[in-house]
């Protein structure tokens, strides 16, 4: 019965009768086709011999000229390599931090203190990677820092944070979790309040502490948000933020600093190497894609539902 | 229902993507429409101006200024005042980021707003426009005859440097100071009094007194990173000079890591860093701001920059900080190894050159060539450099300008409007060389400190045999605009990592790093540069 009346009322009904909901869903619809979709047109110099002049239809077709380029490039393997290291090691640190907070951050009793902190933890997520970034070499920078003075006058070495290789990949990290974490928490909140309280009476009922019903109670119902996260996260493993090593990077710890992003940049942007750029982008956009596909099937073999 | 969406969805995407192609197209179509109108035959003549006004875009530089805005400020009002009106053209000005020129102009290349003029102040950039194909061929008579006094004054570097493949491609500004007269290296004469020495008189004496600085707590030399114009090995030059090692290596666009004087300059620089005699962390300093400000606050005794009167807000700043600071200008031979000469750089004897954008129309191409004739006229460039008597300047005893400080609403912009002008001069001239030093003491002299300036240029004066041009190659050197984005960006690296290397390891990781930087694509230019070289392609 309703099959048949659904049948009789095709979408022009439905436009009519909720074109306010429509006109809504128009804009980031527009929004997503205009610069999602359209951009991709742009897609074809990645396989031209892209000359400014020219145009993207003008120039010539190479082929798979350009990927050999980038697939030979000296840098290319690197900056795979520091690619998938950043975003793995920032998995391993920044993905289970937002879900300890968020635990933690539920158990206190205290609501201004709760809002508070919640607040402060927060702040970081709304300033921008440039102001982190000159804030991060002000405090730490070798001569001038403030965190190197207290060192100092503690009697010890100065430290370089930033300014040799490894020290660097440990801040870049910790930097990464200390802005990202609070944000995190609001999503894993969210879904912690909507666990039924019957669940820790009966836990405590039973006899569970505090730490027994985070564990038995808490994160089991919480399971299926992380792992849609986790799915999100392990498909920007390729990806990573430009803005985020560009503005924590200097020239004295190169060796992992050069990740697939600030490529992109430094030739499209900086070297106007358009073509390169556009093919080593979809390079990346491609593996990111399986690498969400691969996520999303594994999910669904753990009884998950999966994102698509 | 799920398949009429998923055909809505496809014919709107469909639609958005012709429309993105007719828009990319129109865009072209309307600058090819207005190539076609016309072409003269004696029978159309502009001279007069011009029936429907034309739109001529010129570009400007951006330097980032507080408080100046280049693309409307009094001058630019002041010039379609004087020039725009009278010719009916509407001069729109483009700015151009100082520090991004190439990226800029080829991103609006790219989108086809680019300005109706090209321009860079060096060569093979415009070389590298050129094989993007940005230009148009110019007609030297259609120059001549809608600017004669341009064309009398710069014809023949016109037509000697401006051919490209046998084409007339580009024309230049004229440049008189070939070597610039307000880069100062300052250097706190306080501090040497204070350890007891004199100033230095070659790299040896300078590293010495560096190290008895650091040895009195005083300071260390100012350094930053080096991004560009790479210029920074002259003092490790031999002289006579070798003109084919310097035809291969010398060129601002990509350094010479694998050159003997580059090594050498490393090699120094490793030992400044290594003994605390440079700033530590100079590679975190990519615009100089850094260098300035340890310099003005007192931690390092030794900084370079372009000189202005306006520099006087900087030296107030460094005696507000310290009032025992004294100022000299360093003795060019401090900087050089026992041995050698105080090298530098000179110009061509061009300053800016610029070709026409190849989809100017016809009316803004002539109405370029007023414009430089207008500007071009001696009391139009006085106006347009000096600004107005009893406001901005008054006349001394050698009818020389001296600025009189004014900071209103018709003020010059910082470097005296030279933005505006640089498309006929690099610099201010006065008729002899004399009066042009003199002048140039008024004009970049900050107040009490003219002095700086003057030492400057008696020093210029002195090395002048010194100072060389690059060689200038007239066919594009196609592997130079392939590799030398990818080569400044590896140089950065490498020099870093020589520079705070341990010395016993410099050879080892010298030697490494040269390889690399050929294999990246410098053994390329090298090759490509002595073909041409070998070929008489150079100048």
């Amino acid at each position: 019965m309703s099959d048949h009346l659904l049948k009789k009322k095709g979408p022009g009904f439905y436009l009519r009768r909720d074109w306010q909901l429509y006109a809504l869903l128009s804009l980031p619809l527009a929004f997503a086709l205009l610069f999602k979709y359209g951009a991709m047109f742009g897609l074809v110099i990645a396989f031209k011999d892209y000359k400014i002049l020219k145009g993207f239809l003008g120039s010539e077709w190479v082929g798979w000229e350009i990927f050999r380029q980038v697939f030979t490039h000296r840098s290319f393997l690197k900056s795979v390599r520091n690619t998938l290291l950043l975003n793995i090691l920032d998995l391993i640190v920044s993905f289970p931090m937002p879900i300890v907070l968020a635990l933690l951050l539920n158990e206190i009793r205290s609501r201004a203190f709760k809002k508070i902190s919640q607040t402060v933890l927060y702040l970081p997520h709304f300033l921008s990677w440039i102001i982190i970034g000159s804030l991060a070499y002000q405090l730490f920078s070798v001569d001038n820092g403030i965190v190197n003075a207290v060192i100092a006058s503690a009697g010890m070495d100065r430290f370089p944070f930033l300014q040799k290789d490894v020290p660097w990949l440990f801040s870049y990290v910790v930097i990464g979790a200390w802005q990202s974490m609070g944000w995190g928490t609001i999503i894993y909140l969210a879904a912690i309040t909507s666990v039924s309280p019957e669940l820790y009476e009966a836990a405590r009922i039973d006899g569970a502490g505090r730490i027994r019903q985070m564990w038995n109670v808490t994160l089991p119902c919480i399971r299926s948000t992380i792992v849609t996260l986790l799915i999100m996260n392990l498909g920007r493993i390729m990806g990573g933020s430009f803005e985020r090593v560009n503005s924590l990077m200097n020239y004295a710890t190169t060796e992992f600093t050069s990740t697939i992003p600030v490529l992109v940049y430094e030739w499209g942007i900086q070297n106007s190497k358009f073509s390169r750029a556009t093919a080593l982008g979809l390079f990346q956009s491609l593996v990111g894609l399986i690498l969400v596909l691969l996520a999303d099937r594994a999910a669904k073999k753990l009884g998950e539902q999966g994102l698509i | 229902m799920k398949s009429k969406l998923l055909r809505a969805a496809r014919v709107l995407t469909a639609g958005l993507l012709a429309s993105l192609l007719l828009w990319s197209c129109g865009g072209k179509s309307t600058a090819a429409g207005s190539e076609a109108g016309g072409k003269l035959d004696g029978s159309k003549d502009y001279s007069q101006g011009f029936e429907e006004t034309v739109t001529l875009r010129i570009p400007v530089y951006e330097r980032g200024w507080e408080g100046w805005n280049p693309t409307d400020s009094y001058w630019t009002r002041w010039i379609q005042e004087n020039f725009g009106k009278k010719y009916n053209v509407n001069v729109e000005f483009v700015s151009i980021g100082r520090s991004t020129e190439v990226v800029d102009f080829k991103q609006l290349l790219a989108a086809g707003t680019a300005p109706d003029i090209i321009f860079h102040y060096d060569y093979p950039a415009i070389l590298d426009y050129y094989s993007e194909g940005a230009y148009q061929t110019l007609d030297t008579g259609e120059i001549a005859r809608y600017a004669p006094t341009y064309w009398k004054n710069m014809g023949d570097i016109v037509t000697k440097y401006g051919v490209i493949d046998g084409e007339q491609k580009i024309a230049m500004g004229d440049r008189i100071e070939l070597v610039s007269k307000n880069w100062v290296t300052l250097i706190r004469q306080d501090w040497i009094d204070r350890v007891g020495m004199t100033m230095p008189g070659s790299l040896e004496d300078y590293n010495a007194l560096l190290g008895a600085w650091k040895k009195a707590g005083l300071g260390y030399a100012s350094a930053y990173l080096m991004t560009k114009s790479f210029n920074f090995d002259y003092a490790f030059r031999s002289w006579p000079e070798d003109r084919e090692g310097r035809a291969l290596n010398s060129d601002l666009a990509v350094a010479a890591l694998t050159w003997d004087p580059t090594r050498d300059f490393l090699k120094n620089m490793n030992h400044q860093w290594n003994n605390g005699l440079i700033s530590k962390e100079f590679y975190l300093d990519t615009d100089g701001n850094q260098a300035k400000a340890d310099f003005l606050s007192g931690k390092a005794g030794v900084w370079s920059l372009y000189m202005y009167s306006t520099s006087i807000k900087e030296i107030n700043n460094l005696l507000a900080n310290d009032p025992q600071a004294k100022l000299a200008v360093l003795n060019p031979m401090a900087l050089v190894p026992e041995g050698n000469k105080p090298q530098g750089r000179s110009y061509w004897p061009f300053g800016m050159i610029y070709g026409v954008n190849v989809k100017a129309s016809e009316e803004a191409r002539i109405a370029f060539w007023l414009y430089l004739e207008w500007m071009s006229q001696p009391e139009v460039l006085y106006t347009l450099q000096n600004g107005f008597e009893g406001t901005h300047y008054r006349l001394d005893e050698n009818k020389l300008p001296v600025s009189l400080g004014y900071t209103g609403e018709q003020r010059l912009s910082n470097n005296d409007n030279a933005d505006y002008w640089c498309l006929v001069n690099a610099n201010k001239t006065y008729g002899s060389e004399e009066l042009n030093a003199l002048a140039a003491i008024n004009s970049y002299g900050p107040a009490g400190y003219e002095y700086l300036i003057r030492d400057t240029i008696e020093n210029i004066t002195r090395y002048k045999e010194f100072y060389t041009p690059d060689t200038l190659f007239t066919v594009p050197i196609a592997s130079l605009s392939e590799y030398s984005g990818d080569l400044a960006s590896l140089f950065k690296e490498l020099y870093v990592k020589l520079v705070i290397s341990n010395p016993s390891d410099f050879d080892a990781l010298y030697r490494e790093s040269s390889k690399e930087y050929l294999d990246a694509g410098y053994q390329a230019i090298l090759d490509e540069k002595k073909e041409a070289f070998d070929g008489g392609k150079a100048r």
